[in-house]
């Protein structure tokens, strides 16, 4: 079956109170990895909401759940058991290629190794998805340039991703993020092989982003400046969503930072 | 926005141009894989067109020899049964249109300096000043009223026919061509048969090789892709575009493969072949259009094979889940 705007209008909930301000909410969401007769429980049970425009850190260790989770809201895979909406269309009812349909208009994705297509110049990277989403590709570069300058790459767009620093890759990334005006993205520990001062510039650029186009950002992260500069920092630990806290309410010079 | 207007159909008609490009700088980029892979069709179809064209090139190299053979047989025997021909008339009946063989035989008796030979097909004794030694009939039979007009004249009253043997009972006829028996000519299609059935032993073995080896091929290069493929479809590729990127390289790669392999085998046939029989032999007989067409099958075996072989790889791919791309160590 064919997706349409229409069918993914016919898929989401009808509840009038968070139909505007919420744009992911997950309800008892589990996980379960079957290998063999093992079995993982890597969500036992999360229940958040994300608000539209809003800037969340996802916090916990290895093992936490967090990259589950994170798969979930991202569109990546669908739970166990529970519901994930993600602007108001639960992803269960979605097929793949309904998936693919979906992460392409819906969400940008920001990872921690840049993941640039390396046979692809910078423009070629950034108009990637938009082709994907079936844009004309005259419009796609008009569109690629623009955005390359709005993340401060304007004149370094023919080049090879293995020409540019680790920051500029990240910057394309962002600019590839945004390629199909997104309503999410999501950024998976976007600053950790960066060093301090690039990745201060990422946090940045994706804070300006926020403001400018109202984009939800979330991510994955350990950096305080990022924790710092976030809405709200979400703590995940064995598979359960550990507390929800504004930075103003942490003391960040406690262990737990450092 | 209007792509929000789109359908997956849509998504499925534009990138194909986008998965073309990804393919041809895929392999630019790794160019020392796309080599081996190429080699792998490179092998296979260039032992493929060997075998064809070396087959081609033995019948046409066989008959010319036998051709050869037959026509030196039948001077030959012209020469025993007339004597040194030069400056001798002989009539030439043409029963028919000659053939490869008899068109020889003419060429051999009317070389400068071995005869004079009289060509007539309505014989009028009248007209010869000079009586003739040996009347030969080319193809066809002789009919009986020809004979009677012409016999007197003759000095030997023998005719010799090249296809024939000879019908009329009054004339004195002499086969020149003897056709291969019934016997031998079982024995060849018995031997041939054999050929044929381990020639294709040899080939399906040669077929299944080369596939497993493009697959293996490219099953290498889909795991060296995993964090790519994982971001595409992170960005929103469909499977179907993942597995359209690995069909189209290997295709490319087969019909690189299959132009370059057969060109090889061929190469490679051709000078096997001049070398056991003469350059002259060889590549002055040389099948052109039967190559060709061996040519066209070799480079869609080529095409075929590499489709086939990329089935399963870009299965693999195409199941890849998008998660991958997320995966930080390895």
């Amino acid at each position: 079956m064919p997706v349409t705007t229409a069918r993914l209008d016919a898929l989401k909930i009808r509840s009038g109170d968070d139909s505007g301000s919420c744009v992911i909410r997950a309800v008892e969401v589990k996980k379960i990895y079957r290998m063999g007769t093992v079995e993982t429980h890597a969500l036992r049970g999360a229940t958040l909401e994300i608000y539209r425009g809003e800037y969340l850190s996802i916090m916990g260790p290895s093992g936490s759940g967090k990259s589950t989770l994170f798969n979930m809201i991202g569109a990546l895979s669908k739970p166990s058991s529970g519901k994930v909406y993600i602007d108001q269309v639960d992803v269960a009812q979605l097929d793949f290629d309904e998936l693919a349909w979906f992460r392409c208009r819906k969400i940008g994705y920001i990872f921690q190794t840049y993941n640039l297509i390396a046979t692809m110049t910078c423009l070629e990277n950034v108009t990637l998805p938009m082709s994907f989403a079936g844009m004309d590709a005259e419009a796609g570069r008009e569109r690629g340039v623009e955005l390359l300058k709005l993340v401060g790459l304007g004149e370094r767009i023919l080049h090879k991703p293995s020409e540019l620093s680790g920051g500029q890759q990240q910057r394309v990334a962002i600019a590839r993020a945004l390629a199909n005006r997104p309503d999410i993205i999501l950024a998976d520990e976007p600053t950790a092989n960066l060093d301090q001062r690039t990745g201060g510039e990422m946090i940045e650029l994706l804070a300006r982003l926020r403001n400018d186009l109202g984009v939800t950002i979330i991510s994955a992260t350990h950096d305080l400046k990022m924790l710092k500069r976030s809405d709200r920092i979400m703590w995940i630990n064995d598979g359960r969503i550990q507390k929800v806290a504004r930075p103003g309410e942490i003391d960040f010079s406690s262990d737990e930072f450092h | 926005m209007s792509s929000n207007h789109s359908t997956i159909q849509d998504q499925v008609r534009l990138p194909l141009r986008v998965a073309w490009g990804i393919v041809v700088q895929g392999i630019r980029i790794r160019l020392g894989r796309s080599v081996v892979t190429l080699l792998g069709v490179v092998l296979g179809v260039a032992f493929l067109m060997s075998i064809l064209s070396s087959s081609l090139l033995r019948s046409r190299v066989m008959g010319e020899i036998q051709a050869r053979q037959q026509t030196a047989a039948m001077v030959g025997f012209l020469l025993a049964e007339s004597g040194n021909l030069a400056g001798r008339t002989l009539v030439i009946w043409r029963g028919a249109e000659p053939d490869d063989i008899e068109k020889r035989f003419l060429q051999e008796i009317f070389r400068p300096g071995a005869a004079r030979p009289l060509e007539v097909k309505d014989f009028a004794p009248t007209g010869v000043d000079d009586r003739p030694s040996l009347i030969v009939v080319l193809g066809g039979t002789l009919p009986s009223d020809v004979w009677e007009s012409i016999s007197p004249h003759l000095r030997q009253p023998v005719a010799l026919f090249t296809r024939n043997p000879v019908s009329d009972p009054s004339a004195k006829g002499v086969l020149l061509r003897r056709p291969p028996s019934e016997e031998d000519l079982q024995r060849e299609a018995q031997k041939a048969a054999q050929e044929r059935v381990r020639t294709t032993w040899i080939l399906c073995i040669a077929a299944l090789v080369t596939i497993i080896s493009i697959s293996n091929a490219l099953l290498m290069s889909v795991t060296e892709r995993f964090r790519e493929i994982g971001t595409m479809k992170c960005l929103g590729a469909l499977s179907s575009f993942i597995r359209r990127v690995f069909f189209l390289e290997s295709a490319l790669i087969g019909l690189v493969g299959g132009v370059a392999g057969s060109l090889f085998g061929l190469l490679f046939a051709a000078i096997l072949y001049a070398l056991g029989y003469g350059w002259g032999l060889v590549f002055g007989s040389l099948p052109i259009l039967p190559l060709l067409g061996a040519m066209l099958i070799c480079l869609a075996s080529g095409i075929i094979a590499s489709i086939l072989a990329a089935i399963y790889p870009a299965g693999v791919a195409s199941r890849m889940v998008p998660a991958t791309a997320l995966r930080t160590n390895i």
